[in-house]
């Protein structure tokens, strides 16, 4: 094999083996930054502490994929964006999964999917990202909240972020956004723990 | 036909399966079903009957399909209730089905399959430096194997429904009632990729009255 035609190989190979990274994240929501700076304070002389039990899944195009390294990366990152976050609010402690609490508890089962038209998202993955696609990543997090004489109360917070793959994004590194899903990820985990807080205060 | 030719043959047919395997029935869940929380309490009252009642399962309530599958058994401790299902079925019903979901889970029947799929795959795989076009032969085997599979699965998943009706204090009549009400609304049932065709309703029907049968003459 001559050396320019082996080189052409060997860039085919790379850019097939990183197709997966052709992909940029757009937008999200929510941005938390001024809601974040209001956020009531739980005062210090409320002695709460929650166990926090988490049950992450992860949905690709509506039907939980099993078994898939994305799955396992996914459910992976909500823990550890959880864990980044969960150290602003004093009153939540991550438990275990292994002991779960019966007592006064928070129950989260966090979801994330990765939604939009199968068809085309196989059409684009079949030719390599040659024909572009997008899609779209949802963060759903659903909490209940057990405390000792009080009914169960729930709470729910949504994020979403885009994705747009192409080929030709392999050469634009700067636009690849890989920090947006955690982003998305922490900011929603936000959302739904300021909304617990504000009711432990009243 | 010279072997270019096959294999261009091969990869238009893998393309169009890949394809056609995108457009797979998908089961399409209702994010804050009023129903919710009743499928959650009668999940919560099966669990304590299980060997590891601290797993976390999924339910959920789905929305109506083409399919009309009634009850769907996925990946990761997913069981979904349709919802013309669980608005129609009443409680005994319902939680023998939920019962059923648990039951497959707790079997490993999917686990199985995927193993399987595994092992066959990487068959196909070697095959295919040998053969051209064969590495693709898993998509056709896969579902098959699957098919093939699921008929020893779901007698399985039967028993261990009736033993946790039975734990449950329940009638293990409860279960016969709610696959009689399938087969009357003409509901199906999903495990992983594959849907149970309605006429191996009837073999289980049959199977579960005769072991009812023996039991009360006991």
């Amino acid at each position: 094999m001559s050396p320019p035609r082996a080189a052409w190989f060997i860039g085919l190979a790379i850019a097939v083996s990183l197709t997966g990274c052709a992909q940029t994240r757009l937008s999200h929501e929510p941005g938390l930054v001024t809601t974040w700076d209001r956020r009531p304070l739980l005062p210090a002389d409320v002695p709460i502490t929650l166990p926090l039990v988490l049950y992450t899944r992860y949905l690709e195009f509506d039907q939980p994929s099993d078994p898939s390294f994305e799955k396992w990366w996914s459910k992976y990152k909500v823990r550890h964006q959880l864990e980044d976050v969960i150290g602003e609010f004093p009153f939540l402690a991550l438990a275990s999964s292994d002991e779960v609490p019966t007592g006064d508890r928070v129950v989260v089962e966090a979801t994330h999917a990765i939604r939009g038209n199968t068809f085309l998202n196989t059409v684009s993955q079949s030719t390599y990202c040659a024909i572009p696609s997008s899609s779209r990543g949802v963060i759903e997090l659903d909490a209940r909240v057990y405390r000792t004489g009080q009914p169960p109360t729930s709470y729910s917070a949504v994020g979403t972020y885009a994705i747009k793959r192409h080929v030709l994004l392999l050469a634009l590194p700067f636009v690849w956004g890989y920090k947006v899903p955690a982003r998305t990820m922490e900011d929603t985990f936000r959302d739904l723990f300021l909304q617990i807080q504000r009711d432990l205060i009243q | 036909m010279n072997g270019r030719a096959v294999r261009l043959h091969w990869t238009i047919a893998a393309l169009i399966a890949s394809l056609l395997a995108g457009c797979g029935t998908t089961v399409k869940e209702l994010r804050h079903h009023p129903q919710q929380t009743h499928a959650e309490e009668m999940l919560a009252a099966v669990l304590p009957h299980t060997k590891f009642p601290n797993l976390h399962y999924w339910i959920r309530v789905a929305a109506p399909a083409k399919t009309s599958v009634g009850l769907a058994v996925l990946p990761q401790r997913h069981i979904y209730l349709s919802e013309p299902l669980i608005t129609q079925a009443d409680e005994g019903i319902l939680t023998a089905l939920v019962a059923h979901g648990v039951a497959h889970h707790r079997l490993h029947h999917d686990a199985q399959r995927n193993a399987l799929n595994l092992v066959q795959r990487a068959a196909f795989k070697a095959g295919g430096f040998f053969v051209p076009g064969l590495s693709q032969g898993h998509r056709i085997g896969g579902p098959l194997m699957e098919v093939a599979l699921s008929a020893g699965q779901e007698p399985a998943a039967d028993t261990k429904t009736v033993e946790y009706l039975k734990e449950m204090g329940r009638s293990e009549r409860d279960w016969l009632e709610a696959l009689e009400f399938l087969v009357a609304h003409g509901y199906t049932e999903q495990v992983g990729r594959i849907i149970v065709q309605r006429e191996d309703f009837a073999n289980r029907i049959a199977s579960l009255r005769e072991h009812l049968v023996l039991d009360f003459s006991q």
